[in-house]
């Protein structure tokens, strides 16, 4: 069994993407799984992004805060909380448009964690469903986590690299964010106006052009999130949080939306509390303790590897 | 716990037919595995066993109750012969496209998809050959152009994909 910085040892491949894989590991020292994203040290560009991340630590219950990293040979790993429930972007393919109950509270606990990431001085530059990260809360209320920190700015710094300045993704990225403006956090804003839309129409934005929000309750807030000129939207997350807290939303009926656990199933050896005895191999368990790594892979769905998505998408704007 | 004969009777009024029985026989068809569905119709593999199994009637996903529609009517066409396999699965994928998803599937493939739209791009506007007579008279002075000339312009897939795995770092 392979560890890690001989800390971390690796359990099984949670998600695949441009950047390098996300694995569910075992933390040795804190007995806890985590998730953890490795990637080779390919090039300074993307070293920077990843270091970046890793040191981004907002302490807030809908944001996932790494929790540490390591480093062994020519890999760097670092780990944050596992969360289980999939992406919005998974929750938006499974159930399509949103009911209004739901957009309520997945924007407050949007704009509530980019309360947070702004006020420790930081725009976050890429809010959008596949950084949404869920728990598993089945047909309970959701649990939104604000994820992927990877091109997080902020206004006061220096520019360390151009490459980071053009990573945006199409569709949710604000117009003068696009046209190269500096980091602002009224740019999360116009993203989190993106992303309702997203919620109540069930259709992308388009990745040119301007989003406009359907008619109905939640219009005035989408209308002023949504403004081309950042000094019409509203000033700040806070301000947003309380007019979106103030649309009056209904019940709608149907089938409850579901989020569903998206984990792999437990490999051979490894249960709910971490590693569990195995049984003396018989021929038969031997043979199915194989090399799991594909099957994983294929039922590891968005999860955390969610997070890896945006550098996917990334790489093809590039 | 939800009410499996129920939900059945009211997948047969929705769809026809349960969506287990439905799924089932596109699989077999199709020779396809449940994880492989779930990716075609871009819902995830929670959804999809939730809905074959009855514990809920309805795919939310308007796209993905398209792309079964257009499933099903494939699945017949190769049922009778009138229709290969790949052409079959070609024409689900075809069929509404799977938004900014969701399955593992899809993330895996973003990097081949893109390393093709844009050799397409570029063999849309000249041969190989050409290509590669283009990046003999610029590499001398600008080898990172002539790469992408050989790489988008003449190049396998493969190698297009190494390339934008590459300078996406």
């Amino acid at each position: 069994m392979q560890v890690f910085a001989g800390r971390y040892q690796l359990v099984d491949v949670l998600g695949r993407g441009g950047m390098g894989d996300v694995w569910r590991v075992w933390d040795l020292r804190d007995g806890v799984y985590r998730a953890a994203k490795l990637q080779r040290q390919a090039d300074s560009a993307s070293l920077l992004r990843f270091v970046r991340e890793s040191a981004t630590r907002i302490d807030h219950p809908h944001v996932v805060a790494p929790t540490g990293w390591s480093a062994e040979d020519d890999t760097v790993l670092f780990a944050m909380p596992v969360v289980d429930g999939g992406s919005v972007a998974v929750l938006l393919a499974d159930h399509g448009a949103l009911p209004d109950t739901w957009v309520a509270v997945l924007g407050g606990q949007l704009l509530d964690a980019l309360q947070a990431v702004h006020a420790a001085g930081l725009v976050h530059r890429d809010v959008k469903p596949a950084n949404l990260l869920l728990e598993a809360t089945g047909t309970g209320s959701p649990v939104l986590r604000l994820s992927d920190f990877g091109i997080a700015a902020s206004p006061d710094e220096p520019r360390l690299t151009r490459v980071t300045e053009v990573l945006h993704t199409p569709g949710y990225s604000a117009p003068e964010a696009r046209a190269g403006a500096d980091p602002d956090p009224r740019q999360d804003l116009y993203s989190v106006g993106a992303v309702l839309t997203e919620l109540l129409t069930g259709e992308r934005p388009p990745a040119t052009g301007s989003v406009s929000p359907p008619a109905g309750p939640f219009a005035p807030v989408l209308e002023r999130l949504l403004a081309p000129h950042p000094d019409d939207r509203f000033p700040d997350a806070a301000t947003a949080a309380v007019a979106l807290s103030a649309v009056p939303v209904s019940e709608h009926g149907g089938e409850p939306v579901e989020v569903f656990s998206h984990l792999p199933d437990w490999p051979p050896g490894w249960g709910p509390s971490g590693p569990v005895p195995l049984a003396p191999p018989a021929p038969e368990a031997a043979k199915r303790a194989g090399p799991p790594r594909t099957t994983w892979a294929a039922a590891g769905l968005a999860v955390v590897g969610a997070i890896l998505l945006a550098a996917a998408v990334v790489t093809g704007l590039r | 716990m939800a009410d499996v004969d129920a939900n059945r009777a009211a997948q047969r009024e929705i769809y026809g037919e349960p969506l287990g029985d439905v799924v089932d026989r596109c699989k077999a068809v199709l020779g396809l595995t449940q994880g492989r569905v779930a990716g075609l119709l871009g819902i995830s593999a929670p959804m999809l066993s939730q809905v074959m199994s009855a514990q809920r009637i309805k795919i939310g996903n308007p796209a993905a109750v398209q792309r079964l529609q257009v499933l099903v009517e494939t699945t017949a066409e190769v049922a009778t012969g009138d229709l290969g396999v790949e052409a079959a699965i070609a024409r689900v994928e075809a069929a509404g496209h799977a938004g900014e998803a969701l399955t593992g599937t899809a993330r895996r493939s973003t990097a081949r998809e893109t390393a093709a739209a844009v050799q397409a791009v570029f063999r849309s506007v000249a041969s190989a050959t050409d290509h590669l007579a283009a990046a003999d008279l610029v590499g001398e002075r600008h080898p990172e152009i002539a790469e992408l000339l050989r790489t988008y312009g003449a190049g396998r897939l493969d190698e297009a994909v190494e390339h934008v795995t590459r300078s996406g770092g």
